[in-house]
């Protein structure tokens, strides 16, 4: 196994547990805790899909 | 960084440019300050953002891909199977599984957590080291023609985007800092109204600057290190009145014959006097209603069941809420007690005051509490406790020894997750350190009149978190407090440093921790003890009153110093004389 096979599968165990442990704090509810919060939900998604790209594409 | 990284090193399609793209429409989880969470704060947004993003990702990358193929002259293609394959397998299949876990069982989910979060901190770096170290060759070019520089300014601006438009709850570090920033740096607008006050035009509401918050409820325990400071308290306390009013706080309290309402806004919102105003109204109408909706119980500090029973019809006949009987080892049997009370009254609350939960079989006590729930048409509660330790009170340790605070605590916890499934009815299994239920179809029991059970009131020590957690995911809370530093104040103690003001703290604390539950919207209890005499009624008010300001929804009255042989007549006499009044 090479080196940078390892580095990928270390990446994806990582990312893996990260969610797992914010899972494990989690409550069901948190799944929907930004569809009941429309102006957050909406500033949250124009940074992240208009102002981001667009500072990048500038 | 590491992303670029791995995009060169491994020779993807794509280009320095796409995988910055990649980074801005990435579904992956935002980073959190583990302490930050610890009251509440932004795990559900990082959680439901998280969500969001990874779902989305499945249109949003493929589309990104093909926009910066055409933007960069490049057939770049993602297929949305592929990364929904990715998705479901890194995102969401181990956050549902995390979630299911903690709901099976918080405890497991609570030891898993730490574990978990360490091997995903310990691994990214390893990994990014040993990608660093091999990449070297490909990374140097990029630190001559300002690649480097461009990505980190951009994970740079990045941050600041997030932060500005995602909102900045804080964390407990910017807690602490803004509430010493609450005097210097914020208006003050305050007001002081009649308590009689005919309309909203007749407020008089002040303006001062750099004034000193003389209005405004600051909890004595402010210089101590207390999870919640006082403008989140303020915050919380209205947030739970108003439905949420963001970065601007405002709080009220009735007092004496006057109500005080004032309202701390951040410089920048401090937009009018109206507002202000405003806020004021809405607090001081919020306290007004945390007086009014006080509830009234006594606890029945005698041993005869009979005259309990009585004593039960008399609350109920002179105006009060409730009515509770202690609950032993070897004495008096609280539930047949109760039993026949429920069948002689209609109204009032019925329950123990309170059941050591680690000494009682789980489903025996949930067969008793059924039946009472039953007879009494869904008026009982469930007052729940770890049980007095033996070597503070040996004469409740006389058939067994005591093992100690952590198995109690642990059997506590087993009990109080058993106890919903057992009045459901239905069969189920059960594997735990201390119970094992096996699986049965036959002699099923009724289930108790209230669903989706009989509510838990809880013994909580303020402030351990392990014990306030436990209370977040019931019904009530019965205060228990534990001077910083020290261990649980005795009973005299308790009445001598517990102060409304440390239990509106708390109260703000568990309104927190139940958000994040998700438990915001099911209505919760304050029960709080104390002595009244009945003799005189603006004496026995203004005792009470602070304690229905801070937000108490429960008073229950009871004198335990009172010799036996004079017991019944001080009960009748105080339920005769009917709850305080404030």
């Amino acid at each position: 196994v090479h080196v940078k096979d390892l580095a990928l599968l270390g990446f994806q165990i990582s990312l893996v547990c990260t969610v797992l442990s914010y899972g494990l704090k989690a409550a069901p509810a948190d799944l929907l805790y930004l569809l009941r919060r429309p102006g957050l939900l909406a500033r949250s998604l124009i940074a992240v899909f208009v102002v981001m790209p667009w500072l990048r594409c500038s | 960084v590491v992303a670029v990284l791995l995009s060169r090193w491994l020779d993807f399609p794509a280009t320095v440019e796409i995988a910055l793209i990649a980074l801005a429409i990435s579904p992956l989880p935002p980073r959190l300050p583990a302490r930050g969470t610890r009251a509440g704060g932004h795990m559900p947004y990082a959680v439901g953002l998280m969500v969001l993003l990874a779902v989305l990702s499945v249109a949003t990358v493929p589309l990104a891909a093909y926009l910066v193929g055409v933007v960069y002259g490049r057939s770049v293609e993602v297929a949305p199977a592929g990364i929904a394959l990715v998705i479901a397998t890194s995102v969401l299949a181990p956050l549902a599984g995390g979630i299911a876990i903690g709901a099976v069982s918080p405890r497991v989910a609570e030891r898993m957590a730490r574990p978990a979060a360490t091997l995903a901190m310990v691994l990214m770096p390893v990994a990014a080291i040993a990608v660093l170290t091999i990449a070297a060759p490909t990374l140097w070019p990029l630190t001559g023609d300002g690649s480097l520089l461009a990505i980190v300014a951009f994970l740079m601006v990045g941050f600041v985007v997030g932060h500005a438009l995602g909102g900045s709850e804080p964390t407990e570090e910017t807690r602490g800092a803004r509430s010493h920033l609450a005097v210097e740096d914020q208006v003050l607008y305050g007001g002081v109204v009649p308590a009689e006050a005919p309309g909203p035009g007749a407020m008089q509401v002040g303006f001062a600057e750099h004034a000193q918050p003389v209005q405004l409820w600051v909890p004595s325990t402010l210089a101590a290190p207390v999870d919640l400071p006082v403008l989140d308290m303020v915050e919380h306390v209205l947030q739970a009145h108003d439905g949420g009013c963001g970065d601007v706080a405002g709080f009220g309290q009735a007092g004496g014959d006057q109500l005080h309402g004032a309202a701390l806004l951040p410089r920048a919102h401090a937009r009018s006097l109206a507002d202000a105003a405003g806020l004021v109204r809405r607090s001081v109408s919020a306290a007004r209603d945390s007086v009014a909706s006080m509830r009234y119980g006594f606890i029945f500090p005698g041993t005869d069941p009979e005259l309990a029973v009585e004593l039960a019809v008399l609350a109920e006949q002179h105006g009060w809420h409730g009515f509770f009987v202690w609950e032993g080892i070897w004495a008096t049997d609280p539930w047949a007690t109760l039993a026949a009370a429920a069948v002689r009254t209609s109204r009032i609350r019925l329950g123990t005051m309170l059941t050591p939960v680690p000494r009682r079989r789980p489903w025996e006590l949930a067969g008793q509490t059924m039946t009472v729930d039953r007879l009494s048409g869904g008026r009982l509660v469930l007052s729940a406790g770890l049980g007095v330790a033996e070597d503070a009170e040996d004469r409740f340790w006389i058939f067994e020894h005591d093992q100690g605070r952590r198995v109690r605590a642990e059997l506590l916890d087993e009990s109080l997750e058993l106890l919903p499934r057992l009045w459901r009815g239905e069969p189920f299994e059960h594997e735990g350190r201390h119970y094992t239920v096996r699986r049965t179809e036959q002699m099923l029991p009724p289930t108790p009149v209230q669903q989706p059970g009989i509510p838990i009131w809880a013994v909580g020590l303020w402030p351990r978190p392990r014990s306030m957690r436990r209370v977040a995911r019931l019904d009530g809370w019965l205060p228990n407090y534990a001077p910083p530093g020290e261990g649980a104040a005795g009973p005299d103690a308790q009445r001598r440093l517990f102060t409304p003001e440390i239990g509106a703290e708390a109260m703000a604390w568990l309104r927190a921790e139940r958000e994040r539950l998700g438990l915001a919207d099911r209505p919760f209890d304050w029960v709080q003890e104390g002595t009244t005499a009945a003799l005189d009624a603006e004496a026995d008010a203004a005792v009470v009153r602070p304690w229905a300001e801070a937000g108490a929804t429960w008073w229950l009255d009871t004198d335990w110093s009172v010799p036996a042989e004079r017991v019944e007549q001080y009960a009748r006499d105080r339920l005769v004389a009917g709850p305080p009044a404030i």
